[in-house]
């Protein structure tokens, strides 16, 4: 294999040797690879076919309605069945992806974005800056994020662009925390010091020494948000707040199939299956990326493949 | 000890006084309740009469002075469609929330100490696989569509339970199984973290070294010190609960704070609105607390540092 025979000489080499590893566990790993497939499915879906089918997806056929999933006889459009307006369901299904992707890619950047670098520069300064944003994420985190999103939405229009603003705000907080705590605990090492001590500006020891070793936390932690945005955003829509048609997301849909449970199951169903699938992919990745990261899991992994191989032989 | 509990009081009173100013702002901002309380074309001077009664005439300075006023003597005013002190309406729906909050605690950190322990001892095998796959799957789940796949299952196919009230103890089922239903799948890979990392460690080898059943390794050496994570973690789900109390009483008309709280954002009854976050920002602000000191009970570095 790649890791016993490659001699660390060249730094090229050195490189490769790292890297692949990772590589090895993600392919060694069906589940990481089938989440990533699935994730990378539904943002296709998403970017590339929801625009192809959203009128089609929002024509009501009165004489469809409710009928029932798994069949093809009324075209493959209609293979998941259609909704109380006759709406083919798997053609909804791709349109709300469109939004649930969008909000989930956004609100995770934003709050990812400010949280990491609010929390690597009032972490690595301290003082009363720090105390006053620690305060504030302390206020945000006290008021239950669906509780804060409920209010804020409220005020304002129903829309995308604001469901991405409320969630991007209240999730702040966790990559404030994360990413302050390991600041000062990585401000304290000798090579900071060491930065210190030849001159370095207090911009380039944060740019170059701190923030990239905070870097694989949040990014751990961004994969992680991916499922709990997902999860909320589908709440608030869920309870009619936050979006309007004709705007749909996989929330909106569970919503809208509530009142008809007993008649039509289907409508409910699965919308709420594609959600679980899609929090289930990035959880699953996020798990997979700390396992990778954390050095000692990864050794423990190796170890237990090894052993694992030498009892089959 | 009590200068560590001090400074915990005081940030969590600064912390009370941040919500207390948000929710005044944020339940001003949602619009006024006249659209909403009068029909189109009522009397302006009854408008005004209103207005009146409810301080809603004075500019908003004026209006968050007298309102922080009365807070600090626990006044919260009166509820404006319910007719009776709006902190009372909070504190009467809280019991029901914290009761369910405590029955779906108490749950999910059994089962996730069982599952995660068993994980841990048996990590990278079967069993761990199985348990994570699980645990990753109901942390992924929505509150609102296990909800309703239990309806329709357990009310609507099977007829055993009830599809909502709060009368029997069968009609608990569900609402309780759906808080609780997350909280599990997370504290479980919390747990398993927290066990992998000190199973490895040099005391709990020593303990095997000196021959100790396994049991007693896992349950008397590790599992102690795997406890601070694990209970960081579940004071911060226990937080979250609320999250899940709202969509509980939207789904299954379940009583609580959750229920409360939503019937006051669309009616806009701001008094109700506000006394409620409050409860709600207190009960967590004192779980914070609670959780601080077993914290630093458990590991006394904390409180010296």
């Amino acid at each position: 294999m790649v890791l016993q025979s490659t001699p660390i000489v060249a730094s090229s080499r050195i490189t490769r040797w790292r890297a692949s590893p990772k590589w090895q566990m993600f392919t060694s790993s069906p589940l990481a690879v089938a989440s990533a497939a699935w994730l990378i499915f539904v943002v296709v879906l998403a970017f590339v076919v929801a625009p192809l089918v959203v009128d089609q997806a929002n024509h009501q056929t009165i004489a469809m309605r409710f009928y029932a999933p798994f069949r093809l006889d009324k075209g493959f459009e209609f293979f998941l069945g259609a909704d109380s307006l006759g709406r083919p369901i798997m053609l909804q299904l791709i349109v709300g992806a469109r939004t649930s992707v969008l909000i989930a890619i956004f609100a995770v950047s934003i709050s990812a974005a400010i949280g990491y670098a609010v929390g690597v520069v009032s972490g690595y300064f301290g003082g009363w800056i720090d105390n006053i944003l620690l305060r504030l994420a302390d206020i945000i985190h006290t008021v239950p994020s669906l509780l804060m999103a409920l209010v804020v939405l409220f005020i304002l229009q129903p829309s995308i662009f604001n469901l991405i603003i409320v969630l991007g705000i209240t999730r702040i907080p966790v990559y404030l925390r994360t990413s302050r705590t390991q600041t000062m605990e990585v401000r304290e090492r000798m090579f900071v010091e060491v930065s210190k001590a030849i001159g370095a500006s207090n911009w380039r020891i944060i740019t170059r020494d701190i923030a990239p070793l905070v870097f694989p936390t949040i990014r751990t932690l961004a994969m992680l948000e991916v499922s709990a945005v997902i999860l909320s955003a589908a709440s608030l829509t869920f309870l009619g707040i936050g979006l309007q048609r004709p705007d749909v997301d996989w929330g909106m849909m569970v919503s809208d199939g509530r009142a008809y449970l007993k008649s039509a199951w289907f409508v409910a169903v699965f919308p709420g299956i594609v959600i679980v699938l899609t929090a289930l992919s990035a959880n699953i990745l996020s798990n997979w990326l700390r396992a990778v990261e954390d050095p000692a899991q990864s050794t423990l992994f190796f170890r237990a493949k090894k052993k694992r191989g030498a009892a089959e032989e | 000890m009590y200068t560590y509990l001090g400074r915990r009081l005081l940030s969590g009173f600064i912390t009370l006084l941040g919500v207390v100013v948000v929710v005044f702002f944020m339940s001003r901002f949602t619009g006024s309740p006249i659209d909403l309380f009068f029909p189109e074309g009522a009397e302006p001077a009854q408008i005004e009469a209103f207005n009146k009664a409810y301080g809603l005439d004075k500019p908003l300075a004026q209006q968050f002075g007298i309102f922080l006023l009365n807070v600090a003597q626990g006044d919260f005013g009166t509820s404006i469609w319910q007719q009776r002190p709006a902190m009372e309406a909070a504190l009467s729906e809280m019991p029901m929330t914290l009761l369910l909050a405590a029955i779906a605690m108490t749950i999910s950190i059994l089962v996730a100490l069982i599952l995660g322990s068993l994980a841990a001892v048996y990590r990278f095998r079967a069993v761990d696989r199985t348990i994570t796959i699980l645990s990753l799957m109901t942390s992924s789940m929505p509150h609102f569509w296990f909800a309703l796949v239990g309806i329709l299952i357990f009310a609507v196919q099977l007829r055993v339970l009830p599809t909502s009230g709060s009368n029997s103890w069968l009609s608990w089922i569900l609402p309780v199984a759906t808080v609780s239903i997350g909280p599990i799948g997370v504290l479980t890979q919390v747990v398993r973290g927290a066990m992998i990392d000190v199973l490895s460690s040099g005391y709990v080898r020593n303990a095997r070294a000196r021959g100790f059943s396994a049991r007693r390794v896992v349950y008397r050496h590790a599992l102690r010190n795997a406890a601070l994570p694990i209970i960081s973690v579940a004071g911060d789900i226990a937080a979250g609960m609320v999250n899940g109390a709202v969509i509980v009483s939207v789904v299954f008309a379940f009583p609580g704070i959750g229920r409360l709280i939503v019937g006051a954002i669309l009616n806009r009854d701001y008094p109700v609105l506000e006394a409620s976050v409050v409860v709600v920002g207190v009960s967590i602000i004192l779980l914070n607390l609670l959780i601080d000191i077993i914290c630093s009970i458990v590991d006394p570095r904390i409180r010296l540092n």
